[in-house]
């Protein structure tokens, strides 16, 4: 112990780098906008007025930010089922794969290390309503596709992109937690006189548990904040707020509409949500998992 | 009629490499067969054919008369234990037990008589609501086999299920399944690698080799007539002495300065697979059996004897208790020849590391042919120059 001791600064000193990182990209920024969230600030930024929890007040008050929250509930929703029965599905056929196996994970991984302003971009390319590829291919079997006018449209678009994105991640995952599965529980499983889709969902599926559940935290994370890039580079939240999801709204309200009291209360509550609905997610569905 | 028959199985991999390779055996009822072999012989492959786990290439597997080649594993009538245990980590141990039943239907009442009946059998019915990570090694062995149990199958299949504990465990366990298999009157196909467990649990010995049957007989069979140097080596702890037989001169001698003379024995029966039965009658008609070209020895027939044949040098030795292991070098041996000794006679003659002794043989020397193929013959020792012979039966 007393080696540890003498040398108590080595370890903060190892550390500094990234806790200085930590501190001006995070740190810094949070207290900040935790500090804005109680002020109105003029439109130069040049003068500033506390005024307590009205900014709250008003961000709760608005059916702007309403509207936004239900479109952010369906958009995690659909993406965070999408993403993950997807992935698992996925996973299941590439664990049975047994020749080129390591072709197929590379391939289903590939696009978690696409950027997701590029993977939007992709999106947007390939549903563009005049030159995209799959705008005709719809077309052809009659549907008549425009998401820069059809909320419904934008809406799925930004789903599917996101979807898309959020996949391979989960896909790693599920993939890893499928081998991790003694063979010979399955075996054991047939003996026993279970089929296929009772093995599946008999043993396979309560020994994903834990991997799903970290799965969902990490997804519920994924699309409150990082489908950012996704919309902002594809639908920019429109039309007419089909898109605007609680990031995309702070964003627009703080970098656009120059309000950055508002913005941060906004910031602040949807920490609290993230903050909450993890609780919950902890709290409720951990102990169901654990085995 | 027979639990288990298996005509000619074989098991063919893509590459056309034969994993199991011809077998033929029949497991009578209440019989307990071990299977044993050294690791790559394709016994695990065999368990698992029977099973249904594996497909089967060619030949025929009969469970209970009926042809199983295609049937699902369930439908099989067989249970298995495997080594890693392979219980379900999110049930419960009743949950576990019940889980066969409950996929047949069963009524609950009679789910949990079943499983309580087979929990009592094992003295594990404290453990029914735990889960199995919550169990020592021992503990979960027994439910592996409650498993099993409360199916009522017609065989029970056991795939090295005792090589993951510990020495003591593993001795407790043994005499634990013995003990089970008599109370129930139960038929099992028992595979393992360990040679002391195959002679102690078995009512009949398999021994395979390269995915074919080296021998099939009674523990006891196999340890005094090995068909071939194989079982020899395999069968017994420490492993029978093999010594290269070699013509000179119009004689058979051995390392050491010593001549083996023989002589043709009216008829010796080796117990062995149908195959190899045929070949040993074979030979035994036949006017002269093939020459020897191997001479085993087992370590438990040498004793120490001023008088004796083998004149050799003590090496090392290994003091198990009442008995010593005595490893000694025989000029032209490059193995050492081992011999199982007394103690207290080596505490007597105070014999060191780099002594000189004498051995007589004390018991059974084996011949094998060229092909490593037991030879019906009767051997004699002598020393070269020495007028005076030593017979041995």
């Amino acid at each position: 112990m007393t080696t540890f001791e003498r040398h108590s600064l080595t370890p903060w000193l190892l550390l500094a780098p990234q806790l200085v990182v930590v501190a001006i990209f995070f740190f810094w920024p949070a207290a900040e906008s935790l500090r804005q969230a109680f002020y109105v600030q003029d439109a130069f930024g040049l003068g500033e007025r506390f005024v307590g929890l009205a900014n709250f007040q008003h961000v709760l008050a608005s059916p702007g930010y309403w509207h936004a929250f239900g479109v952010t509930a369906l958009f995690s929703l659909l993406v965070a089922a999408g993403a993950m029965g997807l992935a698992l599905l996925l996973a299941v056929l590439a664990d049975r794969v047994l020749h080129g196996a390591r072709l197929y994970r590379v391939l289903l991984t590939w696009p978690y290390a696409v950027a997701p302003a590029v993977a939007g971009l992709l999106w947007l390319f390939m549903f563009d309503p005049v030159l995209g590829v799959l705008t005709h291919a719809l077309a052809a079997i009659g549907v008549h596709w425009d998401a820069q006018l059809d909320p419904g449209q934008a809406l799925a678009l930004v789903v599917i992109a996101s979807i898309w994105q959020q996949m391979s991640y989960n896909f790693v995952f599920f993939l890893a937690g499928l081998q991790m599965i003694p063979a010979s529980l399955l075996e054991a499983a047939a003996i026993d006189g279970a089929g296929p889709f009772r093995r599946f969902f008999g043993i396979t599926l309560p020994l994903l548990s834990p991997t799903a559940f970290f799965l969902l935290v990490m997804n519920s994370v994924y699309v409150l904040f990082e489908t950012f890039a996704t919309i902002d580079s594809t639908t920019l939240g429109g039309p007419g707020g089909a898109t605007r999801t609680l990031v995309y709204k702070l964003y627009e309200d703080g970098f656009v509409g120059r309000d950055l009291g508002g913005s941060s209360a906004q910031s602040v509550l949807l920490m609290i949500l993230v903050g909450v609905l993890t609780f919950i997610q902890f709290r409720y569905l951990e102990r169901r998992v654990a085995y | 009629m027979a639990t288990l028959t298996c005509r000619q199985l074989v098991k063919t991999y893509k590459g056309g490499q034969r994993a199991v390779d011809g077998i033929d055996l029949t497991l009578e009822p209440g019989e307990l067969m071990v299977v044993v072999g050294p690791s790559g012989c394709g016994k695990s492959t065999f368990l698992r054919m029977v099973a249904g786990l594996e497909s089967i290439s060619d030949g025929e597997l009969r469970i209970g008369g009926t042809l199983a080649n295609q049937l699902e594993p369930a439908q099989r009538g067989v249970a298995m234990v495997f080594q890693n245990y392979a219980l379900y980590p999110h049930m419960s141990v009743f949950d576990n037990m019940a889980y066969a039943l409950k996929l047949q239907k069963r009524p609950r009442e009679e789910i949990t008589r079943r499983v309580r009946e087979a929990a009592a059998l094992l003295g594990i019915e404290a453990l029914l609501e735990r889960r199995p990570r919550q169990l020592s090694g021992g503990q979960r062995q027994r439910v592996a086999m409650g498993r099993a149990i409360v199916r009522e199958p017609r065989v029970f299949l056991f795939d090295e299920p005792l090589s993951n504990l510990d020495a003591a465990l593993r001795v407790q366990m043994r005499l634990e399944i013995r003990r089970l298999q008599q109370r129930l009157g139960a038929s099992m196909l028992y595979v393992t690698h360990d040679q002391v467990e195959a002679m102690t649990l078995a009512d009949r010995l398999v021994v395979l080799r390269d995915g074919r049957i080296e021998q099939i007989g009674t523990p006891m069979s196999l340890f005094e007539t090995p068909a071939s140097c194989f079982v020899a080596r395999f069968i017994g702890s420490p492993a029978m002495n093999l010594l290269p037989v070699t013509q000179a001169d119009g004689r058979a001698r051995l390392p050491g300065g010593l001549i083996l003379d023989t002589e043709a024995l009216e008829t010796e029966i080796i117990e062995t697979a149908p195959e190899t039965k045929a070949d040993t009658a074979a030979s035994a008609d036949a006017a002269e059996p093939p020459a020897a070209a191997t001479l085993g020895v087992r370590p438990e027939h040498l004793r120490l004897d001023p008088q004796g044949e083998f004149a050799v040098t003590l090496e090392m030795i290994e003091r198990l208790g009442v008995d010593a292991l005595a490893y000694c070098r025989l000029p032209g041996l490059d193995a050492p020849l081992t011999a199982r000794l007394p103690l207290a006679t080596l505490e007597a003659a105070a014999l060191r590391e780099g002594s000189e002794i004498r051995l007589a043989v004390d018991g059974p020397l084996h011949l094998f042919d060229a092909e490593e193929r037991r030879v019906a013959r009767r051997a004699r020792l002598s020393a070269d120059t020495s007028a005076a012979t030593s017979s041995i039966a």
